[in-house]
């Protein structure tokens, strides 16, 4: 956790591991949605070649397109799919796990969707 | 005992940063994406709030909601703290990686310990363009 801390005119300053430090430039962060979180547990894990999101009406679909993957990488795929469940209550999602091939409709996926990992 | 802030003023922009001398410069302030194709991610998007009318502790998120009200993303993990009733403390934040599902109309809001900000959401209109 970083902690902003702004009084008076003085630079804002940042709390950082108990050390405070001036911020000469804004606090960076990163927009979360399932996929998005996902994509970043997944990064770097073999076999994990694409993640997609797509909004659909009632939910985000998440796809992970997996390509000679292992079981202990189909498992931690899972672990982290299960995690966003908690951090996310408030988003409906799913999470769909394709294989490489023809039935993944890479072509399909690309156009209706954001493209968020692409190790390929 | 802590109450929630008043939000003097919310706005958008290309790039929010401090100077050395603590001046906040928002260059760019908009209120419209516009992209050749949906859905899309915008890649890096200022925000700016300046707060009033509190004094504490707060755990600050944000949140992207479509005009239906859906939760779209989210930002969290953010503690200000506010010394002193008196003074109105602005914050810069610069989020990376929006996505953006379709053109359209959304709104950014903000959340002080979970609870909505006293004060106006950005309306920001997504459409396409060149």
């Amino acid at each position: 956790m970083v902690e902003i801390i702004r009084e008076g005119a003085a630079p804002a300053r940042a709390v950082v591991s108990g050390r405070t430090v001036v911020m000469s430039r804004t606090r960076r962060v990163v927009w979360e949605t399932p996929g998005l979180v996902l994509a970043d547990q997944v990064k770097g894990l073999p076999g994990v070649l694409y993640v997609f999101e797509r909004l659909d009406p009632d939910r985000y679909a998440v796809f992970v397109v997996l390509q000679g993957a292992d079981e202990s990488a189909l498992d931690a795929v899972f672990d982290a799919e299960r995690e966003l469940y908690e951090r996310f209550p408030a988003i409906p999602f799913d999470v769909r796990v394709l294989s490489h091939g023809e039935r993944a409709g890479l072509e399909g996926l690309r156009s209706s969707s954001v493209v968020l990992l692409d190790r390929a | 005992m802590s109450s929630s802030p008043e939000v003097k003023s919310f706005l958008l922009a290309d790039n929010v940063f401090q100077d050395a001398q603590g001046k906040w410069c928002i260059i760019g302030a908009f209120d419209r994406i516009v992209a050749a194709k949906f859905p899309c991610k915008h890649p890096a998007l200022g925000l700016f709030f300046k707060v009033a009318d509190a004094v504490g502790e707060f755990d600050v998120s944000v949140e992207f909601h479509d005009s239906a009200g859906r939760k779209l993303s989210q930002i969290e993990g953010l503690r200000v703290r506010i010394p002193d009733r008196l003074s109105e403390p602005g914050f810069g934040l610069t989020a990376y990686d929006l996505p953006i599902p379709k053109a359209g109309t959304y709104y950014v809001r903000l959340f002080f310990n979970r609870a909505p900000a006293r004060g106006q959401d950005i309306r920001l209109e997504a459409s396409h363009g060149g």
